[in-house]
């Protein structure tokens, strides 16, 4: 059995005036749009996106599963960023859905967002070192380019490629280009990360309409398959090698597994590079990059400009993921890889999409 | 795929678990249900996490918690407000009867003790425009259910009452259970009121406290234990956000639509003879009664009568929450899995207040502004009809 993406909608990815459930209606109602569906033929809801501190409304799937259509219907929500609650409509699909809406949302702009993360840190012995996620970033970041003498300059030029790739998308949130002086002259966050070297919080929401194989080829003739997902888990405290990304690969592994393809196979690839030196890091641990090396790797990655363009937070990894599935369903490349983490970076989720 | 619970675990539930850190709470529930299993941690292949973060004092505790579940396995965070336990759950589930896992636990946190009130926690879900000044929370809304249901059905601050006489009798067999205290119907009656026509004998308390339950695939079931617990039937529902948009307080819709469905899906056809034991999410004693009537126990308006005349104690006909129920114990974010184990215990013949002869129990929670409910059929045997 496969299960496939039969409808996208995106809302616009920016700083929003208007209620988070204004643009989860917005993306559901278009993604029924271009499946050319009606609401009453989706028999499952699963939504992604994080609760009270991260939309600031305690249980936000009050909010959202109306706002998706979830009128007396089937109705779970995945609280992390998106793409993790991609695996649970995938399973729902595969036990007993035939079709089933995955709305993911993200409304960053209502919290302090790294506040917010602040308070997941156990409350004992991480939290009082008030250790922020850019601050956890910079650690890592310093770590990466310790080991590996990766040159700033060589990291600034990613941001212009992927800032450059940003320009042409009319969904990133940042459009505009820059060039390696900039990425420089930026202001240091929390050293050695600059502020163009880091992913900007956003709002948006993305839908997705996920068929059964033969339910799918009903409703729509250019399906992207949704061909394996892996997820994992790395370990809460710190005392990991902080120069790499082990659950990135763990995630990887299950989901090249599950889809019975290797690496050669895919062309083109959607990272949520939450810094540059993640973006190096996740290039590396997915296998696509000598370890040390992700700065040179010249393949098709974020062709949207990756999460360092756009990181609205809870909807991040299904914005690469549609991104990707737009490509596939226009025929650019056959088969891709999406990829998103959360936390200090701590968990990770892939997923392998083809046409 | 046919898929079994083979696993249960809890810990003791109290207002504050000083004892344990957030992790060691779920470890202590992670070890009972190894232990109930006769499995180790490795054995286990991916988790499912529930908690309501905001009570806690931590965000995304799953995080943390993850030390205490086993690294390096997938672990999905689950969060729908009161149904939360229910839905992780159900999660785990899916993960078995897609195929994709043998072997998965559901594990559920809370702890409540760590918020001043649950109910302001509990104001922030509402609308901030509209409905947040006016203090709304889980009590108010249950409160408006009581008035409407009592005023509408001509029901009695006494047939209320009978409801918890009969759940603090059972919660005293409960080894587990927070609130634990032999009550009449006029200790309930006297107990000041909370929020009219509520008095503190019929609202729940704030429980510290956690719980795991391990599901297999039907090849492993029968391999690990001889009387697993079979998922016959599970759903969930969603309804429409604003509270004044309920048809009625006195009655409770949604969840008839829902035990409509999954009364088709297990092959039930008379609820009140088919089931033999329900462990309902009724944190409020108007609840129970609602709920008997939704879900086809009572016919409408006759609810009421159930508690007082015996039919939902241990040796009545639909014997209702032997655990001592919500109104007992109420680790918000774990309460569903609560009550999902505590089912599955019941058709395992291992229950601690064990229905004699339970071979169908019925689990069910409800979340939001009266906005969620999820429920399962749990069986001895893997097929009913």
């Amino acid at each position: 059995m496969r299960i496939g993406i039969v409808g996208i909608g995106f809302t616009e990815f920016g700083i929003h005036k208007e209620p988070f459930y204004n643009l989860a209606f917005t993306a559901a109602k278009r993604a029924l749009d271009d499946a050319g569906i009606e609401r009453r033929e989706v028999d499952s809801f699963i939504l992604g996106g994080y609760d009270n501190l991260g939309v600031g409304r305690t249980i936000s799937n009050m909010y959202t599963a109306p706002a998706a259509g979830a009128y007396l219907r089937h109705e779970i929500r995945v609280s992390d960023d998106a793409l993790f609650a991609l695996p649970l409509a995938y399973m729902r699909l595969r036990h007993r859905s035939d079709v089933t809406m995955l709305l993911a949302f993200g409304h960053s702009s209502e919290t302090p967002i790294e506040l917010v993360e602040l308070q997941s840190l156990d409350p004992f012995f991480h939290r009082p070192l008030n250790l922020t996620l850019p601050a956890f970033f910079a650690m890592q970041s310093y770590a990466y380019r310790s080991r590996y003498d990766v040159d700033d300059e060589k990291l600034a030029e990613v941001v212009v490629r992927m800032r450059e790739k940003g320009s042409k998308s009319s969904l990133a949130f940042l459009r505009d280009k820059v060039k390696v002086e900039d990425v420089l002259n930026s202001e240091i966050v929390s050293y050695p990360l600059r502020k163009l070297e880091m992913a900007e919080w956003c709002d948006g929401c993305v839908a997705l309409i996920l068929a059964e194989e033969t339910v799918a080829k009903r409703i729509a003739d250019e399906i992207v398959w949704l061909d394996g997902v892996g997820w994992s888990v790395e370990n809460y405290y710190f005392d990991r090698e902080f120069h790499r990304l082990p659950f990135v690969t763990k995630s990887a592994e299950m989901a090249f597994k599950m889809a019975k393809k290797e690496r050669r196979d895919v062309e083109a690839l959607e990272i949520c590079d939450l810094t540059v030196d993640y973006h190096c890091m996740i290039l590396e641990a997915l296998g696509f990059a000598e370890e040390g090396g992700g700065w040179d790797y010249n393949g098709d990655v974020n062709s949207s400009g990756g999460a360092l363009c756009t990181n609205a937070y809870g909807s991040t990894g299904v914005f690469l993921l549609a991104n990707l599935a737009m490509r596939i369903r226009k025929g650019e490349i056959d088969c891709g890889l999406a990829q998103s983490m959360s936390g200090y970076a701590q968990k990770s989720c892939v997923a392998i999409l083809e046409g | 795929m046919r898929v079994a619970v083979v696993g249960f675990g809890q810990t003791p539930f109290r207002t504050k678990r000083k004892d344990k850190t957030h992790p060691e709470l779920a470890f202590e529930a992670v070890n009972a249900a190894l232990e109930h299993a006769g499995l180790e941690l490795k054995d286990i292949e991916a988790v499912a996490y529930g908690s309501m973060d905001p009570f806690d004092g931590i965000y995304c505790p799953e995080r943390w918690d993850s030390t205490a579940c086993g690294l390096e396995k997938p672990i999905m965070k689950i969060s729908t407000g009161g149904t939360t336990g229910m839905t992780t759950a159900l999660a785990a589930y899916e993960h078995v009867a897609s195929g994709l896992f043998d072997l998965v636990m559901a594990v559920c946190v809370q702890r409540v003790g760590e918020c001043v009130d649950a109910q302001p926690v509990l104001n922030t879900a509402v609308d901030p425009i509209y409905e947040r000044y006016s203090g709304l929370g889980a009590i108010h809304v249950a409160s408006f259910q009581a008035t409407a249901y009592m005023a509408k059905y001509n029901a009695t601050e006494e047939d209320l009452a009978w409801v918890s006489v009969k759940d603090h009798k059972n919660a005293l067999k409960n080894p587990y259970a927070h609130i634990k205290m032999d009550v009449s119907v006029d200790d309930v009656l006297n107990s000041r009121v909370v929020c009219s026509p509520l008095k503190l004998l019929e609202c729940c308390p704030r429980s510290d406290g956690a719980a795991a339950v391990i599901f297999a695939s039907e090849d492993l079931a029968r391999k690990i234990r001889d009387n697993p617990a079979w998922v016959v039937a599970e759903t969930t529902i969603s309804d429409s956000y604003y509270l004044g948009d309920r048809l009625s307080f006195a009655e409770w819709d949604s969840l008839a639509i829902a035990g409509r469905r999954l009364f088709r899906d297990a092959g039930i056809e008379n609820p009140g003879k088919d089931i033999d034991v329900a462990e309902l999410y009724s944190p409020f004693t108007i609840q129970e009664i609602l709920e008997l009537e939704a879900l086809g126990f009572a016919e409408k308006g006759m609810g009421k009568e159930f508690a007082r005349e015996g039919v939902t104690f241990m040796d009545g006909d639909i014997p209702t929450n032997p655990s001592g129920g919500v109104l007992c114990t109420n680790p918000i974010g774990a309460t569903g899995l609560v009550r999902f184990g505590e089912a599955a215990l019941q058709v395992m013949g291992e229950a601690e207040n064990q229905v004699d002869g339970a071979e169908v129990a019925l689990s069910h929670a409800w979340g939001g502004t009266l906005q969620f409910h999820t429920l399962a059929v749990l069986s001895s045997k893997k097929k009913l009809g």
